[in-house]
């Protein structure tokens, strides 16, 4: 039997897997190299928080194509959401990160509504407007949110289970984190991810393949909302306090530089870019307040070398250090010989007909 | 199966097609020919319901066809191709013929998401004939290449192959030569003619390089700004006078 | 009702900077295609150079103006020329993620030079406010109203008059179609690059006294400038002078009635509300699209 040429080219896959088993591993076992150290597990759950909220954002941005720079205004909901639940509610864990995720997937999919027949840059001005309106309501609504003294949670428990320490707090996030990701990497390696995609590549072309255009992208909204619900509420529980004043335009603009420095469309590339602008934000002393500065350039530097979107930083050294295969070309059917093709055409005349008729 | 009755189509005053009728009928090929500009894209677009014509009908199997929106035709089985190939360039090829099976899975997010049996079901089903297809297009070995980085011969082929792989009961093809090399159109004609019996569909086949299109087909209709002006086999489209007249006229 | 109409006129000052800001985006994005979402960062930097040769350079007010103008333009058409060039034939997306890269980078830059601490502007008109019937209109409001009434009308003579304005509209309507006329499209876009960033470094100039001067302080005032630009159907300078009035007097009314708190979503809803019912804005054409 001749070897199939597909088992061959299955090979990325399997890198691609090799990868995020490698990447799990590292932040399973980072607690133990980072030691006790308070501080660098305190930005260690940041990170996978925002890791989160990053892939959210990719899927609006890099796999669906619709720009958002209303991030944090889902946060928020997600956040408040817990804060609420925590103080009132006392559901059990799991029940309240769901509660947490369906609340901000509902203010996602009423956000999404008009996007399936807006032009970009509408949809941009419009979660804008999101984002910054959403610190404003919570101002206002101090019955639920407390207003600007904001929401506390006093401990996370999950059944006997106190999480007490900045260990326990990261191993949490990264639990919720892991368990998230993975379910977005399955629904992207899904009919649902293909024809999110297809959305982005060509709207035309998904209508003629059966693909709901605008209930696609309210779909993707409601996702990419949802997850970052769930990111609001494991970054409640690890603030301990929700205010107003955490989700501004710059946090939004923040993911967002995170999702072009990783790349447009990966869910790896997105969570190397939280990792990058938690460091660089971290760093901004040693960088003498430059770090919002660094963020933006670095936004604007990938886009100078990467006009066409879908590249990034880790992408280029990648191919400067040859980790990514180089693409050969593969012989097609544009060098295959025409065998049999004489008799095909044989009720027409070529010569009469070619001269004349299609000149 | 297809028919279109007095179809008329004009963009602010400008006719595109002008009460044109016909047939397609079951299991054949059937062209639409005509000089660029005769407005043969459009009636495909009309027929794919990207336009909404302001005048006559258009039923398939008795269904009328401007009652659905775009993304249901696929559900009719009316598949198409474009003419300057409209694939999803990030996606894989594999990827985006599986795109052509995704309109019979009843998987939605969820179950697509936690893995359901009728998702992973699918999934299988899916890769396979879209595996199938890859092979009767002779194009196995380029699955996994992201599509937008492929030639333009290879990008026709897989473009083909995405509206192929839905089975559909009618495939429309527009211009699916266009702009490849001579060895390629010959090649491709080949394999036009073999679709309808190995995929039991029927073609509509737009382009106007006569030499393919009188080789495949069994039934022509030739429109000229946006008006039939004939229909037959190709041997009496080839002795028409108003068409070697019209093309004539067009292109010299 | 003496209320409600003192909250109308009081809301024209902010109307007309609003304007002011929808204009520049408009006469951005006819010649570019490409939103402006950098303005606020490119519109503080402007008023922080005033401050700059205002406060601490001590120039005189003709000279600082002249400085701050000048500089304006030049930095529309460098921000234009170095960095919006480079993605003129990207994707959508890849043009929008620039200017947020820019606003960003830019705030960011000034947040490094001049610290995030406000800052104080003066006023550039003062005395006793104006007197209408029972309402009252404070002075320097009318000055930025009839500053951009004047600004509107001027830019709307150049367009429709003058060579150069035909050269711009046709840049608008069709870029490859003017290139053919032999318009030098490149140039028409720095121009109107610098023309854009210009108004929205006025706007920010005249608004800044009444709120504090921060590298990030225009980022709300743009956000109704973006607003008044959608209502205006993001092309037609009346409709944006419009949009930007209706804007200001709207949010007046609802920080009079409601809540100081809430201006900003009750226009976020209604653009929402607006777009979802005309996704060309209000007083948007139709476009009508070919596949």
């Amino acid at each position: 039997m001749m070897p199939n040429p597909l088992s061959r080219l299955r090979k990325g896959h399997m890198a691609r897997r090799g990868g995020l088993a490698v990447g799990f591993l590292a932040f399973a076992l980072a607690p133990i190299f980072v030691g006790s150290n308070v501080t660098t597990m305190g930005i260690l759950t940041e990170a996978v928080i925002y890791a989160l909220v990053v892939v959210s954002l990719n899927l609006l941005v890099g796999f669906a194509g619709l720009v958002s720079i209303g991030q944090a205004g889902f946060l928020a909901v997600g956040a408040y959401a817990a804060g609420y639940s925590a103080n009132h509610l006392h559901l059990a864990l799991p029940l309240e990160l769901l509660l947490s995720g369906i609340l901000a997937g509902l203010v996602g999919f009423i956000l999404g509504l008009p996007s399936g027949r807006l032009r970009g840059h509408y949809l941009v001005i419009i979660t804008l407007g999101f984002g910054l309106a959403v610190p404003q309501i919570a101002l206002e609504a101090t019955d639920i949110t407390n207003g600007f003294t904001g929401l506390s949670i006093s401990n996370t428990q999950f059944g006997p289970i106190v999480m007490n320490s900045p260990r326990a707090m990261y191993y949490f996030a990264f639990v919720v984190v892991a368990i998230s990701m993975m379910l977005i990497l399955l629904a992207l390696a899904s009919k649902s991810g293909r024809a999110i995609m297809a959305v982005r590549d060509s709207e035309a072309a998904a209508l003629a393949m059966g693909i709901p255009v605008a209930r696609t992208k309210v779909i993707v909204f409601t996702l990419s909302a949802f997850f970052c619900g769930i990111a609001g509420d494991l970054f409640a529980h690890f603030e301990g306090l929700v205010t107003p004043a955490d989700f501004t335009l710059a946090l939004s603009l923040f993911f967002l530089a995170a999702v072009i420095v990783g790349g447009l469309g990966s869910v790896g590339g997105s969570i190397v870019g939280a990792l990058v602008l938690v460091y660089v934000q971290t760093r901004s002393a040693s960088v003498g307040g430059y770090s919002e500065f660094i963020i933006g350039a670095a936004v604007v530097v990938v886009l100078m070398l990467f006009p066409e979107g879908l590249a990034s930083i880790p992408a280029l050294l990648g191919r400067r250090l040859h980790l990514t295969r180089g693409v050969a070309e593969l012989p097609g059917p544009d060098a295959v010989e025409p065998g049999e093709v004489s008799s095909i055409i044989a009720g027409a005349d070529p010569g009469e007909h070619q001269g004349g008729v299609n000149a | 199966m297809l028919e279109l009755d007095g179809v008329s189509l004009s963009f602010g005053g400008v006719r595109a097609v002008n009460n044109l009728s016909f047939e397609i009928p079951d299991g054949q090929i059937t062209a639409l020919i005509g000089p660029n500009g005769a407005g043969k894209t459009s009636i495909l677009n009309v027929i794919s319901r990207f336009y909404t014509p302001q005048h006559g009908r258009v039923t398939f199997d008795g269904k009328d066809l401007l009652q659905l929106p775009p993304s249901e035709i696929i559900d009719v089985g009316i598949a198409r191709s474009f003419q300057n190939v409209a694939l999803f360039k990030d996606l894989s090829v594999v990827d985006n013929l599986k795109i052509g099976t995704d309109h019979r899975s009843s998987a939605g997010l969820f179950s697509n998401m936690f893995r359901l049996p009728r998702a992973v079901k699918h999934e299988r089903d899916a890769r396979r004939e879209a595996e199938e297809v890859l092979e009767f297009l002779d194009i196995e070995a380029i699955a996994e290449r992201r599509s937008g980085t492929l030639s333009y011969g290879h990008q026709k082929l897989v473009d083909l192959g995405r509206a192929l792989v839905s089975r559909p009961k009618l495939l429309l093809l527009d211009e699916p030569a266009a702009g490849t090399s001579e060895g390629l159109k010959a090649w491709l004609a080949t394999k036009i003619k073999e679709i309808p019996e190995r995929f039991g569909c029927a073609v509509l086949l737009i382009d106007h390089d006569m030499l393919l299109v009188l080789g495949v087909s069994q039934k022509v209709v030739v429109v000229d700004f946006g008006s039939k002006i004939a229909q037959g086999t190709p041997d009496e489209i080839r002795q028409d006078r108003r068409v070697i007249a019209a093309y004539l006229g067009e292109e010299s | 009702m003496t209320l409600f109409f003192q909250l109308i006129v009081s809301g024209l000052g902010f109307g007309a900077v609003y304007a002011l800001g929808a204009i520049s985006l408009t006469v951005i994005f006819n010649t570019s295609n490409v939103v402006n979402f950098a303005s606020a960062s490119l519109s503080s930097a402007v008023a922080l150079l005033m401050w700059l040769a205002l406060v601490r350079l001590h120039l005189s007010v003709v000279l600082a103006w002249l400085f701050a103008l000048v500089a304006a333009m030049v930095i529309g058409a460098v921000v234009e020329a170095a960095f919006l060039r480079r993605v003129e034939r990207s994707s959508l997306i890849v043009q929008i993620v620039m200017t947020l890269g820019l606003l960003v980078a830019i705030e960011g830059l000034d947040g490094a030079l001049y610290g995030f601490n406000p800052k104080t502007l003066p006023h550039v008109i003062h005395g006793p406010s104006i007197a209408i019937g029972s309402v009252f209109l404070d002075r320097n409001d009318a000055f930025i109203l009839g500053l951009t009434l004047v600004l509107t009308l001027v830019l709307y003579l150049v367009y429709q008059r003058t060579r150069l304005g035909l050269a711009l509209r046709a840049v608008a309507s069709d870029r490859d179609v003017a290139s053919l006329m032999g318009i030098q499209t490149q140039r028409m876009v720095s121009l109107s690059w610098a023309i854009g960033v210009l108004l929205a470094g006025v706007s920010a100039i005249l608004i800044a006294p009444s709120i504090s001067l921060t590298p990030t302080f225009m980022e709300n005032v743009a956000v109704f400038a973006f607003a008044a630009a959608v209502l205006g159907g993001f092309g037609s300078l009346p409709g944006a002078l419009v949009g930007g009035l209706l804007i200001g007097v709207m949010s007046n009314l609802i920080s009079g009635y409601l809540s100081n708190n809430l201006q900003l979503t009750f226009v976020f809803l209604m653009i929402l509300l607006v777009l979802y019912i005309r996704p060309n804005g209000l007083f948007g054409k139709r476009v009508m699209s070919r596949q």
